[in-house]
């Protein structure tokens, strides 16, 4: 019991820490004062300003339909790479393997300054394009990270099995090992969404100047003035949580069930 | 080429032999695309770095970047204190990290993945903001602008933390419970199953999330710049300034070779991304 | 799942017209039906509503539609490295600050200008920042002005609280150094920026000197700030290092370097003195105001920095007629006073035109008031209240050299937003512009700069770690090889299934 009451208190004092911050985003959302910390009376105008203004709209839809796009092309990429990874010579999968993990574990600063060499030496640095491939380069190997083990935990006679039934390679990729894999999959896309919309260094160094992520601008409103919309992204950090208050809670009545299911499977054999 | 393969293998098909069929079908091909991708994307961009490192401004080949590397004792301690910090960080992530996800995966309820969504969800919110946030707290405490290098450490943990609970949660789950009961059952008590058992199989975890905390924290500037006022010197920062404001792009790569040849030795260290270490933040997603 | 892939699948799809439509405005620009302005400037910068109505002149105009793409960078050397990259074909009109439009004048990356007599820069900008232009900095036989055309300017100097700080001491640079008040003042991250103010208390004696000579008239103004600039722009080897030495001791003194946090951190009260561009320093003091917290804005006596953003034209901008009639549209005293109500930075256009501004409600949108103004001197008047009569309790503030002869006005509140935006004309006869540094110069500065910020260990010290991390290292190495061996003797059953699973 001790052990149980100490352990949950330690993970509620770590929970505590990682939103506190998010806390203090809310709390200040409420007010319309430009800096954190300052109260200038209760307003809605943040949130006022977040669904009306069109800069702020922009920036937004830019953050979520790049991170989108950067995730499906990763997500694509990644499970072709991971599959044909898992299927090659050793000799490949050491070599293939290596070159994904290298993005894994090297420094942002490394990946973004190294891409934009590159970039510079094409007609469509610093558009969207360069953009994109920036941020698949570095969520692709998350998603390649995330398929290799379900590969591993498959069994590989299934695939076969499904060609000696009479199934194209295609159909047999489809329909017998892309279920199998999918979870993988699924959590490589959220991975590659999740780390996509925080990112700000490959952004920077990759990005059209017309373009603005919410991070790019957070960080360059160098200037930022009496007129910023800097702050209307307190009350965008409260609508998140929100979302965030929302799944978790889905998830949690889901689990629920699915437990109580569990149980009553398990009853029923007994 | 391709087309002519599918034709080739539908009239097999056809004919119903299935293994010329199979010989002409590789899977492996599926990682073309991919592998493209990174030789023109990933490795390139490197060989363009190494390249730029070792020139100088008019295009002419130099040692001259890595000399004035060495040579400048301001360069070589800022690295020095990147090592430290990263160090220091990996270590407090993972003091912290470990707890957690050893905790998570004793959950026996299906809800401990939710538990695990609440530690990643705040990636959602946009990290610039947070940490502006969380200099404000910092500030509360009294700390902002006196204690710079453990601020800077502190915003590093909150930025990395995710990224060693998950790798550590997936073996801490995927391992074989049966290990801990057969302790157990031996006479072990708890302390010498965590020691004996638990920890030594969650090492590849552990090493994982090192990896992915290590580098990142080493060059991630945007959390000197917040919380160490600047103070705090950084090799990405450095990096940075090199390719901005000083517009000095062959002295720029020759710290990113430098920081890439750190990258080689704790791949050689930890073995890389072998095997059963192929545990990911995303599985537990 | 196959819901969630449908949904992803319908974002993806929604997301196409976003980035084919940029592909589409090209086409059709490149058909001659549609002009389109490509205009770089910082972040947050203009009110974009003078955009709008820039593209309805000019369409008008034209007969064409004209569209301005609005770019933002943010700093002067990403601007310069964007357009090195693209040759200048990237922007038809930019915005750096001033020590990068002479470096890319200089260096033939600039278009001049074909600005008509007559125009509004002729008409209406101030006479003072025509001279910084066509005087302050000159070249074989070009100068700025040949180039660019000021956008925003204004001074550095010190935002202050007078509750913790004495507003003597902030008549002094070398306040900073102050043990008295250590962690409490913050400085740019910038070397520029602090290259300056390590001058300044570097060369304390020899400025003090001057300010003498001057104050007792035995220079002229004109001489005076040429001796300023001399010295502020000194950028010998012994110089550097005097100013990295103060430098080197004013980082312990202070709370930190700052991009942008400076103007939040004294509006908050986590400091009390900010190194600060004027127009930050109006934002600040708005903020803590807000607050009930009076801050005050001083350039100290020695002598400051002058600096401006201006408007230029890159050699190969495709636009060039509409880039021209840009800069003459934002030299508009209406468009300027716009621009400066919404960045509160201070305007290069001084003149006289009769305009009228509407003022809306934040909250409900509904229009509050529409005040006249006959010119940009008129807009300062009515806005800080200000009186044009002598009275009691006013102190007498000259802006001859900005707005004319005889425009002196009397306010009663000194040192704060008003005399941050329009500091007087003894405030500007010390202060001076800083000319770019060229490329050896420029390295120079830049290693002293990483030389302050960064911590250098002794020879001794390094050896020691760098020994430290080689045996631990090998250490961890040692131990991986072991295991390896270990491993090998004992599991060999282990790897023989792996290999097994990888070869299927």
């Amino acid at each position: 019991m001790m052990k149980k009451v100490l352990a949950y208190g330690f993970l509620t004092l770590v929970l505590l820490c990682v939103y506190a911050p998010i806390f203090i985003l809310i709390i200040f959302s409420f007010t319309d004062a430009n800096i954190v910390g300052q109260w200038h009376g209760f307003s809605l105008e943040l949130y006022k300003r977040l669904f009306t203004v069109e800069r702020l709209r922009n920036m937004i839809v830019n953050t979520v339909v790049l991170a989108l796009l950067a995730a499906a092309v990763s997500t694509v990429l990644g499970t072709l790479g991971a599959l044909g990874m898992f299927y090659s010579k050793k000799i490949w999968k050491k070599v293939l393997g290596g070159a994904s993990n290298i993005n894994v574990i090297n420094a942002e600063i490394v990946i973004a300054v190294s891409l934009a060499l590159v970039f510079s030496m094409f007609a469509f640095n610093k558009t969207y394009y360069s953009l994109l491939i920036g941020h698949v380069a570095f969520c692709t190997p998350f998603v390649v990270l995330s398929v290799i083990p379900k590969l591993k935990q498959m069994d590989p006679s299934l695939y076969e099995a499904a060609l000696d039934l009479g199934a194209t390679p295609r159909k047999a990729l489809f329909r017998v090992v892309l279920p199998e894999i999918l979870p993988g999959i699924v959590a490589g896309f959220m991975l590659a969404l999740t780390l996509s919309l925080d990112d700000y260094i490959i952004t920077s160094f990759t990005k059209p100047a017309e373009f603005d992520t919410i991070s790019t601008y957070v960080y360059n409103a160098v200037k930022n003035t009496a007129k910023s919309e800097l702050p209307a992204f307190r009350a965008l950090a409260a609508v998140i949580f929100l979302i965030i208050v929302i799944v978790v809670v889905i998830l949690n009545v889901r689990a629920g069930k699915k437990n109580k299911n569990e149980t009553f499977m398990k009853k029923e054999i007994k | 080429m391709a087309s002519s393969v599918k034709a080739v293998a539908r009239e097999n098909y056809a004919g119903n032999e299935k293994k010329t069929f199979r010989a002409l079908f590789k899977r492996s091909y599926l990682a073309i695309p991919y592998g493209l991708f990174l030789a023109l994307f990933v490795v390139f961009p490197l060989f363009l770095i190494v390249y730029y490192a070792f020139t100088d401004k008019s295009g002419g080949f130099t040692f001259n970047n890595f000399v004035a590397f060495f040579s400048s004792s301001t360069y070589v301690s800022n690295l020095l204190i990147s090592i430290g910090i990263a160090c220091v960080t990996t270590a407090v992530c993972l003091l912290i990290a470990y707890p957690v996800a050893y905790i998570l995966s004793r959950f026996k309820s299906a809800r401990s993945y939710i538990f695990v969504l609440l530690f990643i969800a705040p990636m959602w919110i946009n990290f610039v903001l947070r940490a502006y946030a969380l200099r404000e707290i910092l500030n509360l405490f009294g700390l902002l602008g006196k204690t710079n290098f453990l601020n800077t450490v502190i915003g590093m943990v909150y930025d990395f933390l995710p990224f060693m609970i998950l790798p550590i949660y997936t073996t801490l789950i995927k391992m074989d419970k049966s290990l801990e009961e057969a302790s157990a059952d031996l006479g072990g008590n708890g302390a010498v199953t965590f020691f004996k058992v638990t920890l030594p199989l969650s090492v590849p975890g552990i090493v994982s999330g090192a990896m992915m905390v290590f580098l990142p924290s080493m060059s991630c500037y945007v959390i000197t710049d917040t919380f160490g006022n600047s103070k705090v010197p950084l090799i990405g920062k450095l990096i940075e300034s090199m390719f901005g404001t000083n517009a000095n792009w062959n002295m720029g790569s020759a710290l990113a070779i430098v920081m890439l040849i750190i990258m080689f030795i704790t791949m050689l260290l930890t073995g890389g991304f072998k095997g059963e270490k192929e545990t990911t933040r995303g599985n537990a997603l | 799942m196959k819901k969630i892939a449908l949904l992803v699948v319908a974002a993806l799809i929604a997301a196409i017209p976003l980035t084919a439509g940029v592909a589409v405005e090209k086409e059709a620009y490149a058909a001659g039906e549609t002009l389109t302005l490509k205009v770089a400037n910082w972040e947050d910068y203009i009110d974009e509503s003078v955009l709008e109505e820039f593209e309805t002149q000019m369409s008008e105009k034209y007969g064409k539609t004209v569209t301005v793409q609005y770019n933002t960078f943010g700093t002067n050397e990403n601007l310069y490295n964007d357009l090195k990259i693209a040759n200048g074909y990237l922007y038809d009109v930019i915005c750096p600050s001033d020590y990068m439009i002479e470096k890319m004048a200089k260096e033939g990356m600039l278009k001049e200008l074909s600005l008509a007599s007559g125009g509004n820069y002729d008409l209406y900008a101030s006479d003072y920042i025509k001279g910084i232009f066509e005087n302050k900095i000159k070249w074989n036989d070009k100068t700025l002005a040949d180039y660019a055309v000021c956008y925003m300017w204004g001074t550095m100097g010190y935002v202050y609280n007078p509750k913790n700080v004495s507003h003597e001491d902030m008549k002094d640079w070398a306040s900073l150094w102050d043990a008295k008040y250590k962690g409490r003042s913050t400085i740019k991250d910038s070397v520029r920026d602090s290259y300056f103010v390590g001058i300044a208390y570097a060369k304390k004696e020899e400025l003090l000197k001057l300010k003498a000579d001057y104050d007792a008239k035995t220079i002229t103004a004109d001489a005076y700030n040429a001796e300023l600039t001399k010295i502020f722009n000194d950028t010998s080897e012994e110089t550097v290092k005097e100013v990295q030495k103060a430098l080197t001791a004013l980082k312990k003194n202070i709370f930190g370097f700052e991009v942008d946090s400076g103007k939040n951190d004294i509006a908050s009260g986590t400091i009390d003195i900010n190194f600060a561009w004027s127009g930050d320093a109006v934002y600040a003091m708005d903020e803590a105001e807000a607050v009930g917290v009076e801050l005050y804005y001083s350039v100290p006596e020695t002598g400051s920095n002058i600096w401006f953003d201006g408007w230029c034209i890159p050699k190969n901008a495709q636009q060039t007629e509409l880039a021209n009639d840009f800069i003459n549209f934002m030299c508009d005293p209406e468009i300027a006073v716009r621009n400066m109500e919404y960045v509160g930075y201070t305007s290069g256009i001084a003149g006289d035109k009769t305009f009228s501004i509407d003022y809306y409600d934040e909250d409900s949108g509904e229009l509050v008031e529409t005040v006249e103004y006959s010119g940009v001197y008129d807009w300062m008047v009515q806005t800080y209240e200000l009186s044009e009569t002598a009275g009691e309790g006013l102190t007498e503030v000259d802006l001859s050299y900005f707005f004319g002869d005889g425009k002196v006005v009397y306010t009663d509140t000194v040192g704060r937003q008003f005399s941050a935006q329009y500091p007087d004309t003894a405030t500007t006869t010390r202060c001076v512009v800083m000319n770019y540094f060229d490329d050896e110069t420029n390295e120079r500065i830049n290693t002293m700069w990483e030389n302050v910020k960064g911590v250098s260990f002794p020879a001794w010290a390094i050896i020691l770690i760098v020994v430290g991390v080689v045996v631990i290292v090998g250490v961890v190495l040692l131990i991986r090889f072991k295991d390896k061996i270990f491993k090998n003797k004992l599991g060999g059953k282990k790897g023989v299934k792996v290999v097994r699973k990888e070869d299927m």
